[in-house]
């Protein structure tokens, strides 16, 4: 056999000749001083890599990774919850912006009838308050905000405080369901 | 004590599955040596190595949905390390190491050596030769450190090589046979 090339004494070296290649390699390797140098070099290499120890990281990575996945969690679960404060303060603000623009422009106090007859009454109501609504902006905008009247101040603040009391409630419940503080078997 | 320390692997995996996130910060706390020895023999930087190895942890937690069970844990995160780090060698543009073994950051720096321990000399001449060794393999194409990282370190078959890089396999052969070479050449010249 002349000389393997140096791609299939690397591949005898590594073992991923098929058994025929193999055994003419071995046979030829063990009559060629060359050959024999040629691998003898080889094994060095495997020799050396084999040698580097394995290095331990200079801290332990977990709280690191266990951090940014929580961060991650608690980025998905407090954009819901901030969601959901928004959608509850859109929700009030639809609910008490009748009454209260009613009381700014001087319109009843709608009534908890829900007739069909009521209840297109009431629409056709809170169209005209949503102009009023509108109306009213515009004379808040120029007017002194002192002006509003004390009903529509506790409004203001029961709206404000309701969401807000809610929306906390909302993301200290994600806070506490952060993947990290979930205990241990 | 970790409460965590005595469950088996597979318990720890299915548990993390389910959203435990302590159960996966024991597989990072057993795993944590193989990722990063892994990463820094590729990238030769400590800093580097440091990085990549939670961004393994944190990418192979979101990816763990499709981990399949009964599997081992250890060369499926060390085939993600070195996938993840062949991406980053390509992306870099800059060296990632100094070429000069001198100048290679001193190994063993947070080690203890015992076997060594009242042979000083020794423990020198052996740091240094392993600071050759990691910048004759840092020195390497990012495609031949992958390969020389998956077959000589997590002494994977020719075929998974392939499928975990997406190479054909007469490339691995040939990376890796091209791989050795240089190794070769550059061990011998030192």
């Amino acid at each position: 056999m002349n000389h393997p090339s140096p791609e299939t004494l690397d591949a005898y070296r590594d073992g991923a000749l098929g058994p025929a290649a193999h055994t003419a390699v071995e046979a030829h390797l063990a009559s060629c001083a060359a050959c024999q140098t040629a691998l003898a070099e080889l094994d060095m290499v495997y020799a050396e890599l084999a040698s580097v120890p394995e290095t331990p990281p200079p801290h332990d990575l977990a709280p690191g990774v266990l951090a940014r996945i929580g961060q991650g969690r608690w980025g998905l679960r407090a954009w819901g919850a901030l969601l959901l404060q928004a959608a509850a303060t859109l929700a009030l603000a639809l609910l008490l912006a009748p009454p209260l623009l009613g009381s700014l422009a001087g319109l009843p106090w709608p009534q908890p009838d829900l007739s069909p007859e009521r209840l297109l009454g009431d629409l056709r109501s809170l169209q005209r308050t949503v102009s009023d609504a509108i109306a009213a902006l515009m004379a808040i905008r120029t007017a002194p905000i002192l002006a509003l009247p004390p009903l529509g101040w506790a409004a203001l603040l029961l709206a404000g405080m309701s969401t807000w009391l809610a929306g906390n409630r909302l993301l200290l419940g994600a806070w506490h369901e952060r993947p990290d503080r979930q205990e241990a078997p | 004590m970790d409460p965590w320390a005595g469950v088996d692997e597979q318990h720890l995996i299915a548990r993390a599955q389910a959203g435990q996130a302590e159960a996966y910060g024991e597989l990072v706390r057993r795993h944590q040596a193989r990722v990063y020895s892994a990463i820094y023999r590729m990238v030769g930087d400590r800093q580097d190595a440091l990085d990549l190895s939670q961004e393994v942890f944190v990418r192979a937690y979101a990816a763990l949905g499709g981990f399949t069970p009964g599997r081992p844990f250890g060369p499926w995160i060390a085939r993600v390390a070195a996938n993840l780090t062949l991406t980053w060698l390509q992306r870099r543009r800059l060296p990632t190491v100094t070429l000069d073994p001198e100048e290679y950051e001193a190994p063993g720096a947070a080690r203890s050596p015992p076997d060594y321990a009242y042979e000083p000399e020794r423990v020198y001449l052996s740091a240094e030769r392993e600071a050759q060794i990691r910048a004759a393999i840092a020195a390497l194409p990012p495609h031949y450190r992958a390969v020389v990282e998956l077959r000589h370190f997590q002494d994977l078959p020719y075929e998974t090589i392939a499928a975990t890089l997406n190479i054909p396999l007469s490339d691995v052969k040939s990376h890796l046979f091209r791989a050795r070479q240089q190794l070769r050449q550059r061990m011998k010249d030192e």
